[in-house]
Order: C-alpha cells, then structure tokens, then sequence
C-alpha cells in the first residue's frame, strides 16, 4: 500500500467520525476530527516502517468512530451544553416554531426594557426638576429677588466648622 | 440514564467520573502530548479505553479551564499539541484527591472491601 493509499483510509476513518458526531456543533465536530487527525499524524511518525498493518492498528486502537462521536456528545454536560435537545418532542414542529418564536420573545422583551427606562428617566428628571424648583433655581430666584439669601446661609455655616474641629484634634 | 449498550458497561461507568483526574495527575509534573497520554492510560489495565474517547475529555477539560494546550516542534515528526495542567486545574485535582479519599472509604465499608 502506497502512502496515499494509507492517507485515504486515514480519511475514511475521519469522515467516519464526522458523520457520527453530525449532530454536535461545527465547531465541536471539527476540532474532534482535527485532534484525532493529529493523533494519527503524530502515532505514524512513531511507526518505524509504515505499513498498513501498522496504521490499521493506530485506527484500531483509537476505537469506533460511534464510541467516539458518543463519548463527545456525553462530553457537552461538563461546561456548554449541559443535555442534548430533547428528542422525543414533535421535531418537524420544534425547529419551525422556535427560530420564530424567539426573536418575538426577545422583541417584546426590548419593548418592555425600553418602557422601563423611559419611565425612570421620567421619574429622575422629574426628581432633578424638583430639587432644583425646592432649591429656588431654575429662574425661580431671579424672579422672585429674595432667594439668594437663604442659598448664602449654607454656604457661610461650614466655615467656621473646620475652625472649631482642629482644636479638638489636637487634644 | 442508565444505558447498559456496549461501551456503558461498570467499569466504563466507574471511569466516567475518575478518567479526566486520572488525566489531570498525568499533567502534574509535566506537560504531554495527546499519543503519550493515551499511552500511559492504556498501560493502566483498568482505566484501559479506546484511545480515541481521550479527545472529547481533553475537549471538556481545556473548555473547562483544566487544561491548556500549546503546540511544540518534535524532533519527529509533526508538530504536537501538548495539554498542561492550569491553576484551576490543579485545585480541581487537589479538590479530587480529598473527595477521592473519603468516597472510596465510603464505599470499601459498605460494599464490604476495606481489607481486600
């Protein structure tokens, strides 16, 4: 056997995992069948003459390609993925319904996120507006002439605070 | 859950929950590659799997911040990806070895195997 030969059934081999893990994500899938594609690489380099029998036995030892593609589908609980999709439920229903379903689901959700804010918004201004009506500004003041008096007051009484507190932090 | 089909049998089962610490202690002292892993679990008779099933742990280890891989010239050969053991991954083994301890005492008592 030539080593395109061997190449072609290494390929085989592969193609056989992939098809078994055709239900993982594409991601997933590709990076199984390039870790054992390395597998095989680095174990070839180590066979001190390549033959047949030899590669056979790296693919041999490495198991069936459903074994695999099964340990891998088991392999999505630990972090991602935590079950594979129910399968027992109407499928030809699931796939039709869901793609629609959640853009509307997300949609009303936006709507009620922007309702939310603008309500708060309304509520914080309304707030500031008050505030500032309570403090005589916003025109108020200028109107009236007799406000600065009372805003002067706070401004004048922290001064003498300071003086008073040093002396006591000397004791 | 319970799937007692070819590959799901007890001693598959028993590996289920210990393979990948038994894999994150193989990493303590060293970094390794993929073949050489395979082959130190293989010389072990009763965590013995098909080599291949060692990809999709590896897989869920380094997605789970166990692991880290990086690829390193070989003096044969292709370049190989070496899986070394991360800070997460070694407090997860830490954290193994005290559970370990306790569970397999659990069980020797009940199942009646402490002196054996």
């Amino acid at each position: 056997m030539t080593g395109s030969s061997l190449d072609r059934m290494v390929d085989d081999w592969l193609a056989r995992v992939a098809q078994e893990a055709a239900d993982l994500p594409g991601d997933r899938r590709a990076e199984l069948v390039a870790d054992l594609r390395e597998h095989i690489a680095v174990a070839r380099a180590d066979l001190v003459v390549e033959t047949e029998a030899g590669v056979r036995t790296i693919l041999e030892r490495l198991g069936d390609p459903a074994t695999i593609a099964a340990e891998a589908r088991y392999g999505g609980g630990s972090t991602t993925r935590p079950e594979p999709p129910a399968p027992q439920l109407p499928v030809a229903a699931a796939p039709a319904t869901t793609p629609a379903a959640q853009p509307d689901r997300r949609g009303r959700a936006s709507v009620w996120i922007t309702v939310a804010i603008a309500v708060v918004a309304v509520v914080c201004f309304g707030c500031v507006v008050a505030g500032l009506a309570a403090y005589g500004v916003f025109g108020v003041r200028e109107v009236v002439g007799e406000a600065p008096e009372p805003v002067n007051v706070p401004i004048e009484v922290p001064s003498p605070t300071p003086a008073s507190v040093t002396p006591g932090a000397d004791r | 859950m319970w799937r007692m089909t070819e590959g799901f049998g007890l001693a598959s089962s028993l590996r289920r929950g210990t393979l990948e610490f038994c894999v994150l202690a193989l990493l303590r002292e060293r970094p390794r590659y993929g073949v050489e892993l395979a082959q130190q679990l293989g010389a072990a008779e009763a965590l013995a799997t098909t080599e291949g099933t060692l990809y999709p742990l590896l897989s869920r280890l380094r997605r789970s911040g166990w692991v880290a891989t990086s690829w390193r010239e070989s003096p044969a050969g292709p370049p190989r990806r070496y899986y070394s053991l991360t800070r997460a991954g070694r407090s997860a083994l830490e954290h193994f070895r005290a559970e370990w301890v306790t569970f397999r005492d659990a069980v020797d008592r009940i199942v009646g195997t402490e002196n054996r």
